[in-house]
């Protein structure tokens, strides 16, 4: 019953889910800085037109892959609002008070708001198409270079996966809390703040003891086994990058250097 | 104050992170119990309190991230100004805590929560003006965005972190910092 | 009747998204003031069933009824189905969280409506009929506490609302034996009161002793149920499935399968046992 987590994950087979995870992460910050680097309706042609491919590629269908836009839906209009109604623009269409409506504004809430749905999709296809495993394993890999400045990659390894195995077993323990605490007549939707933050107390706590035993728990059984630190850890072996890996980095690479000196 | 081993402020440090992922899920069925109450904050800024700065800055920077990769919330696109936030509520709670000590244990929570709280909004605010969204970031997006939309959470944080803090001590499974005072 | 669960089923989802069944289309009556038992192998739907009978979760199919009322039903007022089921969960210390155990205790009656000074009272008496000394445990806090202590403050904070039907999911799980005695003996002190009680157990002695009637889970479906007595006679037939003997009925069936002493089949208790071994050394038995 209590396997890993496997988040957002839909397992697959195709393109993108066999990319390496290391280059899958590399591949999604080149082509965030992509579109946030598009400033013309040409560079956001590319990039769309990127994505598109992308969804494709994933064989994902539609509706999964812009599911999070939909979830945020509301929140985008608010910077869209926010945006258009702060935005220190010269052209004002219209002004109440502090709120100033500005061509600039509007326009600059939709570059926003395409840029936020634009890595949102990406990002999700990254994480629909990835165990959340691999994502951390590919980071602490992507990472070692971090242990020259004297960052210890290894203990931060231990401690995500760690957290990782937690995950399902908090997760019960909070429910079966929640659970216990409603069943004593806990109410959670009081009309005063101070009582309603107050409300969360016969949540918070509990979770946090059971929690914090399970640490002592585990700790103890580390400790009695002679548990140092994670330097002495056997290390999985690392699997060479293919042709494929490459050449998505490559294309990657090229869209983004096309989208910053071929149309600025 | 006895010191806890640096295998046992690992492993908190791990569940921290996992309920970052956790306790948002749970708030989640409470009407605008996420979005209101910043419910993530909370392992962060106790992580930073209990097990000091190194730790609260990677519970800051790891929490968000594994939250994402599992339950898609925060979205991936704001994530990186999150993390930043997060990191240094962890990373000031974890440098105030050792500053601050006035044999009170509540004034103690306090101050630190309350600096950090602060440090990690302006750090925000400044991250977002430079590298998330630069040029178009004004500072009444910055009041909005920190202070008007989330001022129910810092109260809850203010309630609830000095309350577990002193409940963990009561059950043993944190030492005491003032043990003579009780 | 105190509760009425009709044609009820529950599934969930998991993580990869199948569905899971953990109950299939149950349908029994709990009479006010019985005492009933649950029992059945891990994982048969027990908690499920506890939890869809306190209406902490909504069935999937079915219908659930406490009182006669429809307890999900559009309209139905959950918060005073809190204060008349009163649930006692797998390891309740768990649930415990106030600065002091009195505060602790009186959580169940925040919305209660009672004045402090009756509040006051019954904390008191909750904490008294859990054995406490009221004076001297009120103002620790319960983190601090022992951990048989713990649990018993939990179960104060659980029958402080004086509910009409009380659930027990594998309560005395554990305790050490003379706790388990103590405990079991309040939880009949409490059904002779006029509680109605259910108790979810692995333990077949205190089923068999304490209960009146039976209720049988296996993969999610329901069994077996009726008088306790009945039930243990049935699933000792029964070849397959739940493995539900007593220690007494196991004794009785060593003994005959040794071809040493022929006991009646009726035997599930220890006191059945003793009585009938009695009768035996009387000469009254059929050896």
């Amino acid at each position: 019953m209590r396997s890993l987590p496997t988040g957002q994950y839909i397992p697959g087979h195709s393109l993108l889910h066999q990319l390496d995870a290391r280059v899958k992460i590399l591949c999604f910050f080149i082509l965030m800085a992509a579109v946030i680097g598009a400033s013309s309706l040409w560079g956001y042609a590319l990039v769309l037109a990127v994505l598109a491919l992308l969804i494709l590629f994933s064989r994902l269908p539609l509706r999964c892959a812009v599911a999070p836009v939909r979830r945020i839906s509301w929140f985008l209009l608010v910077i869209l609002l926010m945006n258009a109604l702060f935005f220190g623009g010269e052209d004002v269409l219209a002004s109440w008070g502090i709120f100033r409506l500005s061509y600039g504004g509007i326009k600059q809430g939709f570059r926003v708001v395409t840029n936020v749905v634009l890595i949102l999709i990406l990002g999700n296809l990254l994480t629909m198409t990835t165990l959340p495993t691999q994502v951390t394993a590919a980071l602490e890999s992507l990472g070692k270079p971090l242990k020259f400045i004297g960052v210890p990659t290894e203990e931060v390894a231990m401690i995500l996966s760690v957290a990782l195995q937690f995950i399902p077993i908090l997760m019960e323990e909070a429910e079966l809390i929640k659970m216990a605490q409603t069943a004593r007549g806990a109410r959670f939707e009081s009309r005063k703040l101070s009582e309603r933050a107050a409300s969360f107390l016969p949540l918070v706590v509990p979770i946090f003891i059971s929690a914090f035993r399970r640490a002592e728990e585990l700790s103890l059984a580390m400790e009695a086994r002679g548990y140092r630190n994670a330097k002495n850890r056997t290390k999985r072996e690392k699997e060479p990058l293919a042709a494929s890996d490459y050449s998505a980095l490559t294309v990657c690479a090229f869209i983004c250097l096309l989208q910053f000196f071929l149309l600025p | 104050m006895t010191k806890m081993s640096s295998v046992k402020l690992s492993i908190i440090t791990a569940i921290c992170i996992g309920l970052c992922v956790v306790l948002p899920m749970a708030f989640h069925a409470i009407p605008n119990g996420g979005i209101l109450f910043s419910p993530m904050h909370i392992p962060v800024l106790l992580c930073g309190l209990i097990c000091g700065w190194s730790y609260g800055l990677l519970c800051g920077l790891a929490g968000p991230l594994l939250s994402t990769l599992i339950t898609g919330m925060p979205p991936v696109a704001y994530l990186p100004p999150m993390m930043v936030e997060l990191a240094a509520y962890g990373l000031v709670c974890g440098v105030m805590i050792k500053l601050v000590r006035t044999k009170k244990l509540y004034a103690d929570l306090y101050i630190s929560l309350m600096v950090a709280l602060l440090a990690g909004r302006i750090v925000a605010g400044i991250a977002r003006a430079l590298i998330f969204a630069p040029g178009s970031y004004t500072l009444a997006a910055w009041t909005t965005s920190y202070f008007v939309m989330t001022w129910p959470g810092i109260i809850l944080q203010l309630v609830i972190v000095p309350a577990v803090v002193a409940a963990l001590m009561k059950a043993k499974l944190i030492p005491e910092w003032y043990p003579a005072q009780d | 009747m105190a509760i009425k669960i009709e044609n009820v089923s529950y599934s969930y989802r998991q993580y990869a998204g199948e569905t899971v069944e953990a109950l299939k289309n149950i349908s029994f009556t709990i009479e006010t003031g019985d005492f009933t038992g649950i029992m059945g192998p891990t994982g048969s739907g027990k908690t499920t069933l506890v939890q869809l009978m306190a209406g902490l979760r909504a069935p999937t199919g079915g219908r659930v009824y406490v009182n006669g009322e429809d307890i999900n039903a559009k309209g139905y007022d959950k918060s005073s189905l809190r204060q008349r089921v009163g649930v006692v969960f797998q390891y309740p210390e768990y649930q415990l969280f106030a600065a002091t155990v009195e505060k602790d205790v009186a959580f169940g009656l925040k919305y209660s409506g009672l004045s402090r000074r009756k509040v006051t009272a019954r904390v008191r008496w909750a904490l008294e009929t859990m054995g406490f000394d009221f004076e001297k445990i009120r103002d620790q806090s319960p983190l601090a506490l022992s951990g048989g202590e713990k649990r018993r403050v939990a179960i104060a904070g659980v029958i402080v609302t004086k509910p009409q039907i009380l659930i027990f999911d594998e309560p005395i799980a554990g305790l050490d034996p003379c706790g388990r005695e103590n405990f079991l003996q309040f939880v009949k002190q409490m059904n002779q009161t006029g509680t109605t009680i259910i108790m979810v157990s692995h333990n077949m002695e205190a089923l068999a002793e304490y209960t009146r009637h039976l209720l049988v889970l296996e993969k999610g479906r329901l069994v077996d149920s009726g008088p306790t007595r009945e039930v243990f006679a049935r699933l000792k037939q029964r070849k397959t499935g739940v493995l539900a003997q007593t220690k007494a009925q196991r004794i009785v069936t060593l003994l005959a399968a040794g071809g040493k002493l022929a006991l009646s089949p009726a035997i599930v208790t220890y006191d059945d046992l003793l009585s009938a071994l009695k009768q035996e050394l009387a000469g009254g038995g059929r050896g």
